[in-house]
């Protein structure tokens, strides 16, 4: 499938300040690896609302008509894109709430400040899991459609998350070693549950050419797609990787190894020197194994259409 | 009421009229624009809501060309009205046509991605997702003679091989057609029910024009001698 660019900026940079949240609001609770100063908390809560706010710009620019999107608030009960954006929205003020009781308790955790802030990481991580949804709901993409989608935004949301909070927290000058094992861990399970994916995606599905078409007396050959020209149909589905294996399989490698192997063997690094140089290679290497592997979901998938097209035999 | 179409896999010749009958009165009709890029250009391309396609079935000798008209299927179960997050794709209760309300979607293309037909297209002109509506400003205008309350495409077919009816109704003729053909659905597999049935092909056999049966002693005088003759130097 065609891969939209702001959906894949949108759902790495918003994926990482959701799961920045959820690990920040984890720190400064249990102070892991140190209390955590003023300064600092703003500057982690800065980049997160920053992170969150500019990748939900950049989704609008997916739609052809972004000043309609207020109307995807509504449709929660069957809609998962519609359970993102409500959830994304719901962010914001719950997420305000949380500092302002925060700030008037006087930086202390009140039962109403924790309150707030399970609440608001709990907001985080669903919509990490509703952003994964969208696609796992897709039964006609048979790559999307399985369970080990949202866990993998979630696992990789949290992740990108973890890789700034040591960031953070190095720049700070607070020990960035529980964060960065907990960024090291995270990203080694972000690639056994992205292999597991890919294992999955290689065993064939039941579509295929003959049931598409219902033409069962013997192979099924396209002759003419009608079309002198790419219509819509084939932009959106027909990407070359889709059926190309083993460029797949290299793109497939480089996520795996440089996107979230070499990332986590960084914070490993980090966890035992503390060092803040490494912690910066670690966490651009990791966001762009992100963008790579958020390409390729798309890249790679196998719609159904391409049956009607002769792209394959069997998705 | 569950408005379909029925299509005779077994008589459509892909001659493209019902698609050019779709795109001439939904681009003019409440559907439309149906955009076209760059028409005069040297890659035409635009929005379709129906289209043919050919396959060739088999291994020559034994092949058949199909073939295979393709637009929405107005599904029981549409996927492509679940993900909708505007509530600008609905199903319509009292006919179950799936249509898309042209002030309200936003083009997000989700509804596009959930097709498995690959039924939607979106106009980037307009910004709007135009599928098959099957001719709903037709269908019911009772300003049109009877005969003619049915989709364009169905009109256009020089093969007679599109029916539209209701195939609730176990009495009516696509339902019988159905019935008796043993008409099915596509993808089946993907669970969304559609309503738009295919008749098969019939078996080659059929559609072969009887052997020529033996001609008999004295036979039907000169004539037929002349006519024997000469389907003995014209081969088939």
């Amino acid at each position: 499938m065609h891969a939209p660019l702001s959906v894949v900026l949108f759902t790495v940079l918003s994926g990482a300040g959701y799961g920045l949240t959820v690990l920040f609001l984890l720190a400064d609770r249990l102070a892991l690896g140190g209390p955590v100063g003023g300064g600092e908390r703003l500057a982690a809560g800065l980049t997160a609302v920053a992170l969150i706010t500019v990748g939900l710009l950049f989704s609008t620019g997916h739609l052809a008509r972004p000043r309609r999107a207020w109307r995807s608030l509504f449709r929660v009960r069957t809609s998962w894109l519609s359970r993102e954006a409500a959830l994304a929205l719901l962010f914001y003020p719950v997420a305000g709430g949380f500092v302002a009781a925060y700030g008037l308790s006087g930086w202390a955790y009140t039962p109403l400040v924790t309150a707030l802030a399970v609440l608001t990481g709990l907001l985080a991580a669903a919509t990490l899991i509703a952003t994964g949804m969208i696609y796992a709901c897709v039964q006609a993409v048979r790559e999307w459609h399985q369970g080990l989608t949202p866990v993998n935004y979630l696992v990789i949301g949290l992740a990108l998350g973890a890789g700034v909070l040591t960031l953070i927290r190095a720049a700070a000058g607070a020990d960035p070693a529980p964060a960065a094992a907990l960024g090291a861990g995270l990203l080694l399970t972000a690639a056994v549950t992205k292999a597991a994916w890919y294992a999955w995606n290689a065993v064939p599905g039941g579509a295929g050419a003959t049931t598409a078409t219902g033409l069962s007396a013997g192979p099924v050959r396209l002759l003419d797609s009608g079309e002198s020209a790419a219509s819509f149909l084939a932009h959106e589905f027909l990407h070359p990787l889709a059926g190309d294996r083993r460029r797949g399989r290299y793109y497939r490698g480089l996520v795996l190894l440089g996107g979230f192997l070499l990332p986590a063997a960084g914070l490993a690094v980090v966890a035992w020197s503390g060092s803040l140089p490494w912690a910066a290679a670690a966490l651009a290497l990791a966001f762009a194994g992100a963008l790579v592997e958020r390409w390729l979901l798309f890249a790679e998938a196998r719609h159904a259409v391409r049956l009607y097209y002769g792209a394959a035999e069997r998705l | 009421m569950r408005l379909g179409l029925v299509i005779d896999l077994d008589t459509c010749v892909g001659c493209h009229a019902c698609a050019v009958a779709c795109k001439q009165w939904n681009t003019s009709g409440t559907l439309g624009p149906l955009s076209d890029y760059e028409p005069y250009g040297a890659a035409p391309s635009g929005v379709w809501v129906n289209r043919v396609r050919s396959y060739e079935q088999g291994q020559y000798p034994h092949s058949k060309t199909v073939n295979l008209p393709l637009s929405c299927m107005h599904c029981d179960r549409p996927p492509c009205v679940d993900v909708c997050p505007t509530g600008a794709s609905y199903k319509r209760e009292a006919d179950g046509v799936v249509l898309v309300d042209d002030a309200k979607c936003m083009g997000c293309n989700y509804c596009a991605w959930a097709c498995p037909y690959g039924a939607r297209e979106l106009d980037t002109a307009s910004g709007t997702m135009k599928k098959c509506t099957l001719c709903i400003d037709r269908i019911y205008d009772t300003r049109l003679p009877e005969a003619e309350r049915q989709p364009a495409c169905v009109l256009a077919c020089p093969a007679n091989a599109r029916h539209f009816g209701d195939l609730d109704d176990p009495d009516s003729e696509v339902s019988r057609l159905v019935r008796e053909r043993r008409g099915y659905p596509l993808l089946p597999e993907m669970g969304c029910e559609p309503v738009n049935h295919y008749l098969p092909p019939r078996p080659a056999a059929a559609s072969r024009p009887p052997a020529a049966a033996p001609a008999e002693a004295g036979g039907q005088g000169r004539a037929a001698a002349v006519q024997e003759w000469a389907n003995r130097i014209v081969r088939r």
